[in-house]
């Protein structure tokens, strides 16, 4: 059975369609690239997919349970996380208290369970030495770091990565990928919406790309992305 | 002279306490839901007369009534936050502003259909007169130091529970960013009606103080909603120590005008804020933009 599927999803803001009649079903365990040119509806997506914006019409079940209607903290506590483009830490919080709040909410562990879990998650990013840093004064590849160990700190299911590698030199956008390369190998299933084509196309098992808010292709990452309607749209190659 | 100014001193540090409580209510709030309470000095106020009629009731203690009047406080908090408040706060800062000055004008009015307009107090026995001789021939009642104590108590408590409980993480945690926190699986509508039950004790806290330190009548809740701003913006947004200074420099400039003059009590406070305000305007322990 799909962990994760999305049908006749559409949200509209005025007379603007940012995600038009969108559906598609994915396997557990498998990692999902969505790209697309800006305004193709995918952080959009990703709102929905949250429960940050409300749908205009379709519907959206996760393991088995139709969830186009619950707010995001019952998404959360199903094992839904997501990075933003821009990390929003808690400015305030310590990068461990960030990790903290998101392990026992959204992952409902018990505090012990919650340490060590999150202790674990900082090893694993790199991030153990800034444990009690004010997540406010991190340069941006930390920021980065943490907007995924959060994530992670719930032990989620399904991870909507947004832009991740946006911004990142060739060497930090290598070290993340191998995070996420090892996140795969744990069996999370995972949606990574991203730019920085060359990263996703190494990363993912299966490539959608959107355009003016639907998707015009999905199958294999290479094959897909060679496809000629799809270079015109994405690169604007007049091949 | 000396010995005079000492005693202004002294005893508008120990006032200083009490005012920092009314403050910390209102700036929790501030910081955590960014709604200004404009009817937090009246909650104050209603808070000092449920306690007046607990112990008109019950003969107790009128420093029981802390363990009575704050609870109840903070139930009335969650519940109108919830039922009311959570459905104007993130429309902006200025239906929250409405509502709470709609409320603020029910409160008084239901305080002086209820009570009266005579000023009350209500006397605390054998604590009224009991008094502690310092060294310079300073004599401080012993009523006035239980309410520091009870004020610098609470203020610890609270500063205690933001860092170390999880509740009070995830207070913070709404405070930078209320969106994000549906995304750890938190409900910030509760998160909101927490905090508002936590200001609510506060008021809850400083009301009972209040009532035994002072008179009081149902139009006195806006002039402690002065004195709550005062404080908060001498001594800075988010910082409940600096909360406590700027409530102690208020009550210090508020004993010294009084002995210069009994009519300058409140304009000696004023004039202290206003060149803070001028000199300082993020306060004088505030300091860090977010």
């Amino acid at each position: 059975m799909a962990l994760l599927s999305v049908s006749h999803l559409s949200r509209s803001f005025g007379s603007l369609l940012a995600v038009n009649d969108v559906g598609f079903s994915l396997d557990e365990g498998v990692m999902l690239g969505i790209i697309g040119p800006n305004g193709a509806g995918k952080s959009t997506l990703f709102n929905l997919l949250t429960g940050m914006l409300p749908v205009s019409a379709g519907a959206i079940v996760f393991d088995g349970a139709d969830i186009t209607a619950a707010p995001s903290a019952a998404r959360a506590a199903m094992g839904i996380a997501r990075t933003f483009q821009i990390p929003q830490p808690f400015a305030t919080l310590s990068v461990y208290e960030n990790l903290l709040v998101a392990a026992r909410h959204a992952g409902r562990m018990s505090h012990a369970q919650a340490r060590d879990h999150c202790a674990a998650v900082l090893g694993r990013l790199g991030l153990r030495a800034l444990a009690d840093t004010p997540a406010g004064g991190l340069r941006l590849l930390d920021r980065k770091r943490l907007e995924l160990a959060r994530a992670l700190a719930a032990s989620p299911r399904l991870l909507l990565l947004d832009e991740i590698a946006g911004g990142l030199t060739d060497s930090e956008c290598a070290e993340l990928l191998a995070i996420i390369r090892a996140l795969r190998a744990g069996s999370v299933t995972i949606i990574w919406v991203e730019h920085v084509v060359h990263a996703l196309l190494s990363a993912i098992d299966r490539l959608i790309v959107m355009d003016a808010g639907r998707i015009i292709a999905d199958g294999p990452p290479h094959d897909t992305f060679q496809r000629r309607d799809v270079r015109e749209i994405y690169m604007g190659l007049d091949a | 002279m000396i010995a005079e100014f000492a005693d202004a001193l002294v005893q508008g540090l120990l006032l200083g306490g009490l005012y920092a409580l009314f403050a910390a209510g209102l700036s929790l709030l501030f910081g955590i839901i960014r709604f200004v309470n404009l009817a937090h000095g009246d909650f104050i106020i209603l808070a000092a007369y449920l306690g007046l009629m607990l112990v008109e009731a019950t003969g107790l203690h009128p420093l029981l009534a802390l363990l009575v009047v704050p609870p109840f406080m903070a139930a009335l908090g969650y519940a109108g936050q919830r039922l009311l408040l959570n459905r104007v706060v993130e429309r902006g800062l200025l239906p929250a502003i409405l509502v709470t000055f709609g409320l603020s004008i029910i409160i008084q009015n239901l305080l002086l259909e209820v009570f009266s307009a005579n000023a009350r107090r209500v006397p605390a026995g054998a604590l009224d007169v009991a008094s502690v001789a310092l060294p310079g021939g300073i004599n401080v009642g012993v009523l006035p130091l239980v309410i520091f104590a009870a004020a610098v108590l609470a203020l610890g408590g609270l500063g205690w529970f933001f860092r170390h409980t999880m509740t009070g993480r995830l207070l913070r945690a709404v405070s930078d960013d209320p969106p994000i926190v549906g995304l750890i699986g938190a409900d910030r509508r509760h998160l909101f009606a927490v905090a508002t039950a936590i200001a609510a004790l506060t008021a809850g806290l400083a009301g009972v103080l209040l009532m035994m330190k002072t008179n009081f009548d149902p139009a006195a809740g806006p002039a402690r909603l002065l004195f709550a701003f005062e404080a908060v913006i001498i001594g800075g947004l988010r910082n409940l120590w600096g909360t406590l200074a700027g409530g102690m420099i208020l009550g210090i400039a508020q004993g010294i005008g009084a002995r210069i003059d009994p009519g300058w009590q409140l304009l000696a406070g004023h004039l202290v804020f206003l060149l803070v305000l001028a000199v300082r305007p993020r306060g004088l322990f505030g300091g860090r933009r977010r």
